[in-house]
This record gives structure tokens, C-alpha cells and sequence, in this order.
């Protein structure tokens, strides 16, 4: 069988189990570092930060605290400081100063648990403020500055009298501006909402059908391009976000990965058209979207996006339970992290991604 | 299987039957959905367990639709050691090389004043699922919401379409459309408060927002994203991409701009050259896109999209000159459109090509530029190289034209019989008969030997060597290392620093596990050309052998790369050989010294300072009576705020040439930095007296002066303030900074030795730049040195560390006993402030250079000083080192 030698492989370069449950792991910025998030049998959250060095990986620094942590990012903060912004199981936000291991910031920002977090404006991707965003359980999706520490400085919760939906997912984007800027939602009853936050709307919504675990935009810091929602039940969808027409909404199209669900979307941040799903039975696709001929059509005087096709290019099989968090090294292309349910950690090599 | 049988189903699917899993039936079948489903059958594995046919049903899907997804395979995990061990340490070695590269870019650079926005004001959007956004009158929910959408865009519109709807939405949308909607992007990135290092990230981060968009087509948008990559940092790669993207976006005048100032960067960059044949066409511009064109065509004979060009060019000329304009430039706009849907992105900045323009000498306005996209971000060394391919003989009379273009008599014609031999011999080696083809490589080499013998006036040394190194090849495919080893010495001592011979006997001596000789012959071909990727491959691997069997102390073992390099200059016979072979020699070492100080050059104009240094340092080691590379790295010390250095380099230029006007110049520049303003004003009276035109000498000159005088004064009014305890008056000196520095300074030297704690703190965070030592060292200067602890308390930081390393290199050059005392006062006293321990452990390479280069000096400085060689050991391992 003659085998393409010109595709992208993925290699499990270094691997190391764990005595706790991961959640989320997030590379630490100009470094050859990364730190996971996560929860000890007994309740208690774990931060710790590993250095990779060529064949081994070293537990550089750990600590533990009063409540297991489910998502974390670096993505508000400043390319120096590089302080991890952590969501924990009982709605409490902070940032962590980990040269020390002590939080700067602390804030009860939800009743229940934080199901995911993300930040724009630091490390250089996205114009304007550092800004971080949350969606818990509670229902409510809250922006955060840090610099204002009582309050978040937009929430989007659902209205009175409505039923509380369980928000798994957000991600922020349109950040090319210091005005424009907006935050998507994913929600368990397979709600997508996109929220404006510079008029403070709803720009759009839809519902997938199925509980959304994941969205992202390609790249948070350009005119919203593209949107990847996945789900359960081993669907993802891809929007052309860039032209929304006034009746049917954006162009998307629709991929069945994985057989089972889709927990994962991450976007290779040195090429937006190029992505990793993880599944929930410990399996990894690598993706590229591939745009079409025009873009746009005009249907009626009314431009209308028009989607292009999905590239299967690679996949890999790293574990038996489902990957749960996936993050891509900004400073080595093709290096990436994950943690799996399995309490094990993984170091990836995806080659030849400079050639897809 | 009965039951099989009966309902004539398979177990699997209800739609195949048995008779359908069968070759000859897959073979007739045309369905691809059904193809799809007999693979899915198959399988499962539920009706048995046949291998060949899956693959023969696989390969008939392929055949129909590659893309289908019932050709997706799980694959299972890859680990790194799973993988051939070549691959595996390419991985490995990657991430070692990025490892280290990102530690020490880690330095500590440390930025003020960034203008972020101001807080968001706290708003809540109530969204639920009925939207209150949302039309409630409204028949359906979904539309409704997009409704919203379509109001925000297309107001006018939708006034006419939904007239009744519009009384209830309008307060709500109004705003949004009554302010200006910012939707442009600027074309600059707004770069104040970046350190450098962002700047680059944010650069090539842009750069590959305008590849990407490119791809998309939407060159609007490229344009933007490569115009804000350039503002942050002008890299010939970029603006080459900006210049395409005009193109495409037929703006043909600035896209004729941006390829003159790619050109000027780079001037044999092919690429640009082409597009702005492109452009110049379209702006009827023919004659010079002709010589464009024919530039390209000199250097790549064989692209077609320049002869294309051309013809069309050329057409038009003749056209244009037949009056008939109008026609041509349409029919020239049609072939353009043609040749540019074929051009391809670059994505990465290309290879440089060795400069035309041979400058002496740096000039002294040097651009400080950030470099291009670091390594780090590219990801190259994932890519596998496979060793041999690239070693076959074929190449061999290229790699030959190429290495020895300045050679003044080309080689004499190899003698037809020889030649036949040879081509034959390259034949067998093409395909695969090494032995066979070693063989007529010896015969060849002893017909030639006996022409050589016949006519000794022709020098057939390089034929001799080609093949010998041809042979040497085979040697190597063969397996026949000790022959192979005996034939590239054989080339070697013919021709000297052959890059192909010294691989392949690099490839040799790694064959015979000699991993010492193969790393120093890797290392030897790297330093004759570094972009040899098999060079930097195998030594790479080598070294890693090398490390495993010695450990870390492995470079020890080597005996130093000098010998291998020199080993060619074996005695020889005849005594005329030997000056041939010297003047190749040399001419070899001209080249290997001109591109190291090319490098060099090139490196200053990005602000690479350190790595020029290292350039120039390998120039010098090879051409220590070039007076260029010491004075072009004085300048790069300069730049680096290390005058003394720069003064050593400048003294020795000024001994082999002593009118030399820039080392002069610049060792005034040094000297000043130094505060010794008689050396320096002497220097520039040099200058000036063998050019009295130079201007910046004159303003030098005039800079110095005024120093002189302020230090004169300042040293009167410090005497005075002994006698007479009252607060000085500097009110004449015009430096308002300046003023209050030396106010401070005189103040505290004479009235109030110490300084309070609060006060140091304050004055040492309010210094900017971050690097100006000088003034870092006014404030300590006013504090005893047993007080530092105490003032510095816990704020210990590695920048602190690095900054006091460097005032106690100060006081060292003074070389007095007082001073060199405080330097390593200074330095001990440090130690021993809290969070000492911890900042120290986290200093970077560079920072670590710096603080031992500082405790190599006091070591230097034992004699003078009153503290023993064992305190300096202490210190030392106290700083880590």
C-alpha cells in the first residue's frame, strides 16, 4: 500500500499519566512550557505546569487548591506576564500569577460551575481591551475585565421566566478593531448564539440539535471569517460567518467525525483553514477547509456566503477515553497538548503542516 | 451462514447480499454508494475476514471518488519511537533546537505604556430563547431573529419590505445605525509600548493573516494584513507578498514600488523581479521589463512564465512602435491575468540569494530592523530529509561550477575517452549499480591520470578531484566506508574544503560508529556553506551519539575542528602543486570570508548586533588582516554598549592600517561612551585632519567638547560642594535631565552618603531605557555597598542582576583599586539581598553571559583588587554559573 508521504502525521511525541482528572491544558506563551487544569480525587483543584525537554517531560511546578478547576487561558493577558485565567467548579474566576503560584484576581463570577473561558486583547491577537469571557451552568454568559473587579462588564443571561440552559462553550472574535468585538455561545440543548458586544445584541442564533461542546473561530483578531460548532453525537458544522444573509443566516456545512461526540474544535493558530477535532472515544481529526471559487453569490440583490469543502487529512487514535482539552503551541507550529479522561497527558508533533 | 444463505442477505447490511462481496462483482459495479456499503460489509467482518478483497474493493472506491469518506481508517496512536530512528530524531531534535532557541529569546524585556482601552461600561443583554431582541408579533422565531440581522445591515430595505414591524424594532436599532460603524482596519499597527519581540510575533502573525487571506482570494484584505506586517517590520518577504497582492489587485504603480524596494533588499530576488516585470508591462513601461525579464532569464534559463512575458512584451514593443497601442495593451492584460493565476504565494521569506553589491564596509546609519520570521514559528525541521538522494554523482559538476566561480582559468575539458567513461559510470550509478559504476570511476581516473601524465602543463586536479568525489559516492552506496574515507581525503587534499566530500565522508566515518570525526566533517561542511541541511542534519545526529556515549561533556572529546579543516595541506610532492594549491586555498578562504562578512552585514541591518558579532569573530579567524571585520565589529559593540570591546577592535585596525578614518571614528565614538573625552577628541582630530569634510565627525566632535566641558565643571562643583556644604548650583548646564542627575548625584557623593530605601526603589524603576546602564550606575553609585541588600529588598530581579553585572564591569575597566574593590563589592553584596537566590536561577543565556563576563573580568582584575580568587569562585556558584 503505497503510503502518502507528503500528509500531515501525528505523533505522540511524549506522554505521562496523572494520579487527578484533567480538564483543560493551555501552553504557557514564549515557552517551552504548559499547564493543566484539573480536579484531585478529593475534591481539590490541580495546577501544574510541565517543561518538555527532548524525551522526557518535567513537572516544573504544582500546587493545590480548595476547588478543582474545569477551563483556563492565556489569552488576556500580556505577552510578560503571562497569568493563566482559571474557571473552577463552583463559579469562581481568577488569575494566577504562576512564577508564584497566587492568584491576582478572584471573583465569584457564577453560581455553578464554569464550563469554559476564553480571552482576547492579550498576547498580542485582538485589538482593544484584554477582556476574558465565561459560561457556567448558571445559564449566564459574563465578560470580565480585570481591571473592574466586582462586575462583569457585559452579561448575557437568559430572561426572566425563561429555563436556565446549561452553557457548555464560548469563544470570542471580530476582535480586528478596538470597538468591534463579539462573543459566540454554545449551549446543551444545541443552541448558537452570537452576541455583539460592541452594540450589545444578539446578532445571531441557530440550534444545532444537538448540545454544542464546543465553538471557535478561526482566528479572534479578523473580521469574523469562520465559525466551527461541534456537537454531540459526533457532528461538527462549519459557518462562512463572513456574509450573513437576512433569511437563511450563514452558509455552513455539516461533517460527521468520530462517531462519537465532538468535544473539541482548535484552530491551528498559524493557519486559520486548518483544525483538530478530539473525539469522545480518544481520537483526533485534523481538518482543512478549503474555500470555494466566489465566496459570495448575489441572490436577489442580497449577497448570500456560499461554503466551501472539508479536507480530511489525518487522524490518530491517542487514547480510550474522550480528549477533552487540546491546546496548539503559538510559538511551534505543529506542536500541540492534550489531556484526556484516561489522567493522562500527551505531547503531539503534527508534521508537515507548513506543506498542506 | 445457513441463514445467509436462505435470505440471501448478508449478516452485516440489509442491502448486500452475499453474491456481492465477490472481485468480479466489486469490478462490474459502478455504484458508488453500493461500493461504499459492500466496503462497510466487508469490513465489519461479520461474513468473514478477507483481506485482499477489502483492498481490492478500497482500491476500486479510491478509483471512483478519492475523497470518500468510507475510505476514512482509524489509524492508531504514532508514537515518536515507533517511527524510523531518522525521523524520530528530527522530532526530537526539533524540539531540543526550539527549545533552547525560545529560552533564551525569553530575555527580559520589559514594556511601559501600553494604551489599552478603557473599561467596557457594565451592560446585560437578557437573550434567552425567545430573544427579547426579537420581533414577539412575529409568525416564526427563526426568521425573526435573523430579521434583527437583516435590520442592522440593510435598513433601507427592509423599511419598505416590513413596514408594520418597523415601529417596534426601530428604538432599538437606530443606534446602531446612527454611529459610524468603524468597520476598516488600519493599515498600521499601532507598535508603542511592544517590545521587540512582540513586534515580531505580531508581524509574522499578520504576515499569515495576509497569506491566508490571499488564499481566500480576497486580496482587499491581504493588502491590509501584509501593509500592518510592514509598518511592524519591513522584511523583504512581506512586502514581495504586498507586492503580489496589488497585482492581483491590478495597482500596478504601487506594486512596481514595493518590488524596487524588495529589490533593493534583496537584489537577486527572482521573484520580485518578475512581478515587477508584471507591473511595468501593465504601466506600457516594455524596455525596462524587458531588462527585467532578462534578468530572470539569465539566471533561470528555463521559466517559462518569463519567456512568456517576454514574448508578450515583446509583441508589444513592436506593436507599440507600429502605432497600434490600444491593441496591444489588451491583448498584454490577458497573458498577464494568465501568469499570475500561476504564480504561487510565498509563504516564507526566500533564501537569500549572495548579494551582488559587495559593500566594503557597513555604513554607519545602520537600520535597526527587526529580523524576519525566526525559526521558531516556521516549523521547518519537522520536514524530513532523506539522506542519500541528494548525493548522487549527477549533481557533482553543478555543486563544482557553483563553489568555484571566481576561479580565473576555468579546469581544462576532460579528455573525450575520459568523459565517455565517466557519463557511463554515472548511468550505472543512476541506476542503482554502484560497484559497477566505482569501477569505471577508476578506470576513468587512470586514463586521466595518464593524460595528466602526458601533458603536464593542463591542471586536471579538478577533474582529478570530481572523480574521485564521483567515487567516493559509490564507495559510500556500496558500503565500502574505508574507500569511500580514502577517496574524499583524496578530493580534499585536491580541492580543500569540498562540502560534498566532507558529507560523504562525514556519512563514512558515522558509518563506522568514528561519530567524532563525522560530527567535526559535519561541522567543517556547515562552515563552509550553512544552509547545507544534510550538514546540520548529521551533525545534529552525530552529536546526539556523541552524547549519549560521553555525556554532557561530549565537545570536550573533540579535538577541534581546525584539524579536519586544515587537514588537506598534506605535504606533496611536486613544489608547484603546492602553490596552485595554495592560491586555490586562498581564493577558497577569499569566498568563505566574504559571505561570513555578508552575513554579518546583513545581520547588522536587521539589529541582529550579537550575531554579527559572531560572523565577523569567523571572518577574522579566517582573514585575521582584514580590516573590515574589525571595524564592522566595532560597530556592532558599539551598538551593544560595549565600548571597551569596541576600542580593542578599533586599536587593532588602526595597527595594520593606521589611517583607517572609521576605526577612528568609532573608537572616538567608544571612548566617548567611556567618558574619556581626550582620547576621543584626539581621535576625531585624526579624522578630521585626513578628511576635514566629515560631518558626522564634526558633530561629533562638537558633542564630545561640550561632554568634556560639563564633566570639567561638574568635578569643579563637586570640589566646591566639599568645601562648602550648601546645595549646588548646575543651573548653566542645559541637559535638563542631565542637570537633575548630577544634582542629585553631586548632592549625595558629598552631603548624605546613603539613600533611603523608598528613594532608590523609585529612582531605579523610573530609568528608561531599560538598558541604560550609565545611569543605572549613577544611582548605585551613591549607595554603599553594604547597604544594597537592604535597598534592593525583595524586588531582586534577573534584569537587576544583569544590570549590576554590567556597572561592576564599569568600575572594573578603571582598573583602580577602589573600583575594582566596588565591583565585586557590588556583586557579593547582591548575592546576599532576598529573592536573590530565586531571580538567579531564572536568568536567561544572555543575561547569564553577561554576569559571568563580569566575573571573569574581577577574576582578571585579582591582582588590583583586594579579594582572593577563592571569593571569586564563591561568587561564582552563587550566581549559578
Amino acid at each position: 500500500q503505497p503510503v502518502k508521504m507528503d500528509k500531515p502525521q501525528i505523533i505522540t511525541h511524549l506522554e505521562k499519566g496523572m494520579n487527578h482528572t484533567l480538564y483543560d491544558c493551555k501552553w504557557i506563551p514564549r515557552s517551552a512550557r504548559f499547564v493543566t487544569l484539573g480536579s484531585h480525587p478529593r475534591g481539590t483543584g490541580a495546577i501544574n505546569v510541565f517543561e518538555i525537554n527532548q524525551r522526557e517531560l518535567q513537572l516544573v511546578k504544582e500546587c493545590e487548591t480548595p476547588t478543582s478547576f474545569k477551563c483556563g487561558t492565556f489569552a488576556a493577558s500580556s505577552l510578560q506576564a503571562r497569568n493563566l485565567a482559571t474557571g473552577d467548579f463552583k463559579g469562581k474566576l481568577s488569575v494566577w500569577d504562576l512564577e508564584n503560584m497566587k492568584s491576582t484576581f478572584d471573583v465569584d463570577a457564577h453560581s455553578e460551575i464554569i464550563n469554559a473561558i476564553d480571552g482576547v486583547g492579550g498576547l498580542g491577537i485582538g485589538e482593544g481591551a484584554p477582556e476574558l469571557v465565561t459560561g457556567s451552568r448558571d445559564g449566564a454568559v459574563k465578560v470580565w475585565d480585570v481591571r473592574q473587579k466586582d462586575a462583569p462588564v457585559a452579561c448575557m443571561v437568559p430572561e426572566e421566566g425563561e429555563g436556565k440552559r446549561d452553557c457548555w462553550s464560548v469563544a470570542f472574535g471580530d476582535a480586528y478593531n478596538s470597538e468591534e468585538r463579539c462573543v459566540c455561545a454554545g449551549y446543551d440543548n444545541g443552541d448558537v448564539k452570537m452576541f455583539d458586544l460592541r452594540t450589545m445584541s444578539l446578532k445571531w442564533e441557530t440550534n444545532v440539535k444537538n448540545g454544542v461542546c464546543c465553538v471557535e473561530f478561526d482566528r479572534k483578531d479578523i473580521p469574523k471569517n469562520k465559525l466551527v460548532v461541534s456537537s454531540l453525537e459526533g457532528k461538527f458544522k462549519v459557518f462562512d460567518v463572513r456574509t450573513q444573509h437576512p433569511k437563511s443566516g450563514f452558509a455552513s456545512l455539516s461533517e460527521n467525525a468520530h462517531k462519537s461526540t465532538v468535544w473539541l474544535v482548535r484552530h491551528l493558530p498559524q493557519n486559520r483553514d486548518l483544525f483538530m477535532t478530539t473525539g469522545g472515544s480518544g481520537s483526533l481529526s485534523l481538518w482543512k477547509y478549503e474555500y470555494p471559487p466566489k465566496r459570495v453569490k448575489e441572490e436577489d440583490g442580497v449577497s448570500k456566503g456560499v461554503i466551501g469543502s472539508l479536507q480530511y487529512l489525518q487522524n490518530s487514535t491517542i487514547s480510550t477515553q474522550p480528549v477533552c482539552g487540546l491546546d496548539w503551541s503559538p510559538d511551534k507550529l505543529g506542536l500541540c497538548v492534550t489531556v484526556s479522561f484516561d489522567q493522562a497527558l500527551r505531547v503531539l508533533i503534527v508534521t508537515k503542516l507548513n506543506r498542506v | 451462514m445457513a441463514a445467509t444463505l436462505f435470505n440471501g442477505t448478508s449478516n452485516s447490511s440489509n442491502d448486500i447480499t452475499i453474491d456481492m462481496l465477490d472481485y468480479q462483482y466489486i469490478d462490474n459495479c459502478s455504484n458508488i454508494k453500493e461500493l461504499e456499503k459492500i466496503l462497510r460489509a466487508l469490513r465489519s467482518g461479520k461474513d468473514g475476514y478477507y483481506p485482499h478483497l477489502i483492498s481490492h474493493c478500497e482500491d476500486k472506491v479510491r478509483g471512483m471518488n478519492p475523497t470518500s469518506k468510507a475510505l476514512r481508517k482509524l489509524n492508531p496512536i504514532t508514537r515518536t519511537k515507533d517511527l524510523p530512528a531518522d525521523e524520530a530524531e528530527v522530532i526530537t531534535n526539533g524540539i531540543g533546537e526550539w527549545k533552547n532557541e525560545i529560552h533564551s529569546n525569553a530575555s527580559d524585556d520589559q514594556v511601559n505604556g501600553c494604551n489599552i482601552p478603557p473599561v467596557r461600561q457594565t451592560t446585560t443583554l437578557k437573550a434567552g430563547t425567545k430573544s427579547t431582541v426579537t420581533n414577539p408579533s412575529s409568525k416564526s422565531q427563526r426568521i425573526r431573529s435573523y430579521d434583527y440581522k437583516a435590520w442592522d445591515k440593510f435598513d433601507a430595505d427592509k423599511e419598505c419590505e416590513n413596514a408594520e414591524k418597523q415601529p417596534q424594532e426601530k428604538p432599538r436599532t437606530t443606534p446602531t445605525s446612527k454611529i459610524h460603524r468603524n468597520k476598516k482596519m488600519s493599515d498600521k499597527v499601532d507598535a508603542t509600548g511592544l517590545s521587540e519581540y512582540e513586534m515580531l510575533v505580531r508581524a509574522t502573525s499578520e504576515k499569515d493573516k495576509g497569506n491566508e487571506a490571499f488564499k481566500s482570494a480576497d486580496f482587499e484584505a491581504a493588502l491590509t494584513y501584509y501593509s500592518r506586517s510592514i509598518s511592524l517590520s519591513r522584511t523583504a518577504a512581506s512586502i514581495n507578498n504586498r507586492a503580489l497582492a496589488y497585482i492581483r489587485l491590478q495597482r500596478w504603480k504601487e506594486a512596481e514600488s514595493d518590488c524596487n524596494e524588495v529589490l533593493q533588499l534583496e537584489p537577486d530576488n527572482l521573484k520580485a523581479r518578475l512581478r515587477r516585470a508584471t507591473a511595468r508591462k501593465e504601466l506600457l513601461k516594455y524596455i525596462e521589463a524587458k531588462n527585467d525579464l532578462s534578468f530572470v532569464l539569465d539566471k533561470e534559463p528555463h521559466n517559462t512564465r518569463a519567456s512568456k512575458i517576454l514574448e508578450e512584451v515583446e509583441q508589444n514593443l513592436s506593436k507599440s512602435s507600429s502605432g497600434d497601442a490600444s491593441q496591444s495593451s489588451r491583448t498584454g492584460r490577458k497573458m498577464m491575468i494568465a501568469e499570475v493565476s500561476s504564480d504561487e504565494e510565498e509563504t516564507d521569506p526566500p533564501t537569500a540569494n549572495h548579494c551582488e553589491i559587495k559593500e566594503k564596509d557597513v555604513p554607519d546609519t545602520v537600520q535597526s530592523e527587526v529580523a524576519p520570521i525566526s525559526a521558531t514559528v516556521n516549523g521547518d525541521d519537522t520536514e524530513k530529509v532523506s539522506k542519500d538522494d541528494k548525493v548522487g554523482p549527477g549533481d557533482v559538476e553543478t555543486t563544482f561550477a557553483a563553489e568555484e566561480p571566481h576561479v580565473e582559468q576555468p579546469p581544462p575539458e576532460m579528455p573525450q575517452s575520459v568523459l565517455k567513461i565517466k557519463n557511463s559510470g554515472k548511468e550505472l550509478f543512476l541506476s542503482g549499480q554502484y560497484a559497477d559504476a566505482a569501477q569505471l570511476y577508476t578506470k576513468a581516473l587512470n586514463t586521466l591520470q595518464a593524460c595528466a601524465d602526458k601533458s603536464p602543463d593542463l591542471d586536471h586536479s579538478c577533474n582529478i578531484a570530481l572523480l574521485y568525489n564521483n567515487r567516493a559516492a559509490c564507495h559510500l552506496k556500496v558500503g565500502d566506508d574505508k574507500a569511500c574515507i580514502a577517496d574524499c581525503n583524496e578530493v580534499l587534499i585536491l580541492k580543500g574544503m569540498d562540502t560534498k566530500a566532507l558529507i560523504r565522508r562525514a556519512y563514512a566515518f558515522e558509518h563506522m560508529e568514528k561519530y567524532q570525526q563525522a560530527y567535526l566533517d559535519f561541522r567543517s561542511a556547515q562552515t563552509v556553506d550553512w544552509s547545507i541541511k544534510q550538514a546540520q542534519d548529521g551533525a545534529n545526529r552525530v552529536a546526539s551519539h556523541l552524547r549519549d556515549i560521553h555525556g554532557p561533556k561530549w565537545k570536550s572529546v573533540l579535538t577541534g575542528d581546525r584539524m579536519i579543516v586544515t587537514q588537506h595541506q598534506k605535504t606533496t610532492n611536486s613544489n608547484q602543486e603546492e602553490a596552485d594549491r595554495e592560491k586555490k586555498k586562498e581564493e577558497i578562504r577569499r569566498n568563505l570570508f566574504d559571505s561570513l562578512k555578508n552575513n554579518g552585514n546583513t545581520e547588522v541591518k536587521k539589529g541582529n548586533f550579537e550575531k554579527a558579532v559572531e560572523c565577523y569573530t569567523k571572518s577574522m579567524n579566517i582573514c585575521p588582516d582584514e580590516i573590515a571585520s574589525y571595524t564592522n565589529r566595532a560597530l556592532c559593540y558599539l551598538k551593544l554598549n560595549k565600548p571597551v570591546s569596541a576600542i580593542e577592535d578599533c586599536t587593532e585596525a588602526i595597527k595594520r592600517d593606521p589611517k583607517n578614518i572609521k576605526a577612528m571614528f568609532r573608537r572616538a565614538q567608544a571612548n566617548k561612551n567611556l567618558k574619556k573625552y581626550k582620547q576621543a577628541l584626539d581621535d576625531l582630530n585624526k579624522v578630521l585632519q585626513l578628511e576635514p569634510e566629515n560631518k558626522s565627525a564634526h558633530a561629533e566632535l562638537m558633542v564630545s567638547k561640550d561632554a568634556a566641558k560639563k564633566e570639567k565643571k561638574r568635578k569643579i562643583i563637586i570640589e566646591d560642594a566639599d568645601s562648602d556644604e550648601e546645595a549646588v548650583n548646575i543651573s548653566e548646564n542645559n541637559g535638563k535631565e542631565d542637570t537633575g542627575k548630577e544634582e542629585v548625584q553631586s548632592k549625595l557623593e558629598n552631603i548624605k552618603p546613603t539613600v533611603e530605601l523608598e528613594e532608590f526603589g523609585n529612582a531605579w524603576n523610573a530609568v528608561q531605557p531599560k538598558h541604560a546602564v550609565s545611569t543605572y550606575k549613577m544611582i548605585l553609585d551613591r549607595v554603599p555597598v553594604k547597604n544594597i541588600p537592604e535597598l534592593v529588598t525583595n524586588k531582586t530581579t534577573d534584569h537587576m542582576i544583569v544590570t549590576f553585572a554590567k556597572i561592576a564591569r564599569y568600575h572594573l575597566i578603571a582598573g583602580v583599586k577602589e573600583e575594582v574593590d566596588r565591583a565585586y563589592g557590588i556583586l557579593s553584596s547582591l548575592s546576599l539581598a532576598q529573592r536573590f537566590n530565586m531571580a538567579a536561577m531564572f536568568l536567561s543565556k544572555p543575561d547569564k553571559k553577561h554576569v559571568s563576563a563580569a566575573i571573569d573580568d574581577l577574576e582578571a582584575a585579582l591582582d588590583t583588587g583586594s579579594f582572593t580568587k577563592a571569593d571569586v569562585e564563591n561568587l561564582r556558584v552563587t550566581y549559578m554559573l
